[in-house]
């Protein structure tokens, strides 16, 4: 797959991803009216784990495809996200794999630290002066590598990963145990 | 926290349908996805409209000793001669930045954002008028790269209808490493003698600059 391919297959899920978070959201929203939505919410809660460890390992692979294959180097705030990002991938898997229904003590701090840097990350992108005004000599987090349909970018789509996480591992297991 | 959930009987089971859903929807997406990324034929940017003598890259020749990295604080160039760069312009022609008159010395980077917004700013000061009398200015195109956006240069500094002569520095970025560059845009305003007078790097308004020029060029 070259670049401009790989870049336009992650725009597209990306844009997928968060339909699906706006959905999940409503639904939690609806929740609390709703019987049929609460009963919706108790079904999915099952695989909210597993899904997103699948979201956390397909952005991390994504990222790597990213720097390694096409060389986009990351920036410093694309290093911050890594940090998030790649840790909740471990974390997330193993979760899903023991049934962990206590994750969201972990995945939730990690994904909340990722939406705020990778939210400030696309800010910077959009409007460059919110920064020091002067690109360093390497690589400028203000610098974008690629744009797909006029806003999806790199910080975008990790931006919609840590949010689908935190959305997902926000969903309450109707066999969580009383924190 | 647990959602209590009715026993209300259904004749159709919400969460299975919904799964069926979820599931038909996320095939959809991937199916479109692999289609499109597959099967779709890549859409590159070919410059077509440059005439051939045209290059990105030129030879640089750097005489004289190299200014220091531009640090935080206070610029230790100032008042250091800077070396003359012989080089050329896209199209080959040459330019040389020496002592002679003041000059303002303007390093810009293709891809990077804040160079994109100051060079329109730089083009307007120009049509103005603002710029100090006697003062030449001088850019130089540097740590140009065709795998990043706004790639080539000469044709973003044509189409911005920037007004001055450009250097294009060489693929090891001689005329940048020669001035300190610590980042972009930057700014190296020199006396008629070749000294420094000021460095600074980043965005800056025009009228910023313009007192900068001025304020230097009296003492």
């Amino acid at each position: 797959m070259t670049p401009l391919k790989a870049q336009l297959f992650f725009a597209t899920l990306t844009l997928a991803v968060l339909a699906a978070s706006v959905v999940l959201i409503l639904m939690r929203v609806l929740a609390m009216r709703r019987p049929s939505a609460r009963e919706s919410l108790n079904a999915l809660s099952a695989a909210c784990v597993p899904l997103a460890a699948l979201i956390a390992a397909v952005s991390m692979a994504g990222s790597l495809y990213f720097s390694e294959v096409a060389s986009y180097l990351p920036c410093t705030l694309c290093w911050y996200q890594r940090i998030a990002m790649y840790s909740l991938a471990i974390i997330l898997t193993i979760a899903a794999v023991r049934r962990d229904t206590l994750i969201r003590r972990y995945s939730l701090p990690l994904a909340g630290i990722g939406i705020l840097i990778s939210g400030y990350h696309y800010l910077l992108e959009r409007f460059p002066e919110l920064d020091t005004g002067v690109c360093n000599t390497t690589v400028p987090c203000e610098y974008v590598w690629f744009e797909k349909f006029g806003f999806v970018t790199l910080p975008f789509m990790a931006l919609v990963g840590f949010i689908a996480i935190f959305a997902l591992t926000s969903v309450p297991s109707p066999t969580t145990p009383k924190e | 926290m647990t959602f209590p959930t009715t026993n209300t009987p259904h004749k159709k089971n919400p969460a299975k349908s919904l799964w069926i859903g979820v599931g038909a929807a996320l095939t959809l997406v991937v199916v479109i996805a692999a289609i499109i990324a597959f099967a779709g034929g890549d859409s590159t940017k070919t410059v077509t409209s440059l005439p051939t003598e045209v290059e990105e890259f030129r030879p640089v020749i750097v005489t004289g000793a190299a200014l220091p990295t531009m640090p935080e604080g206070d610029d230790p160039a100032v008042g250091i001669q800077a070396p003359q760069l012989d080089g050329s312009a896209f199209d080959g022609s040459a330019i040389t930045i020496k002592p002679g008159e003041p000059t303002l010395v303007v390093l810009l980077a293709h891809w990077c954002p804040h160079c994109q917004r100051e060079v329109p700013r730089l083009v307007q000061w120009n049509n103005e008028g603002g710029v100090p009398e006697g003062v030449q200015i001088v850019g130089i195109s540097t740590a140009t790269d065709s795998q990043k956006p706004n790639f080539p240069p000469s044709a973003w500094l044509a189409n911005e209808t920037f007004p001055w002569p450009v250097l294009v520095d060489s693929a090891k970025q001689e005329a940048a490493n020669a001035l300190g560059l610590s980042g972009f845009p930057t700014f190296v305003f020199l006396d008629a003698e070749g000294k420094v007078l000021f460095r600074t790097s980043g965005e800056v308004e025009m009228s910023t600059l313009r007192e900068m020029i001025v304020d230097t060029m009296g003492t």
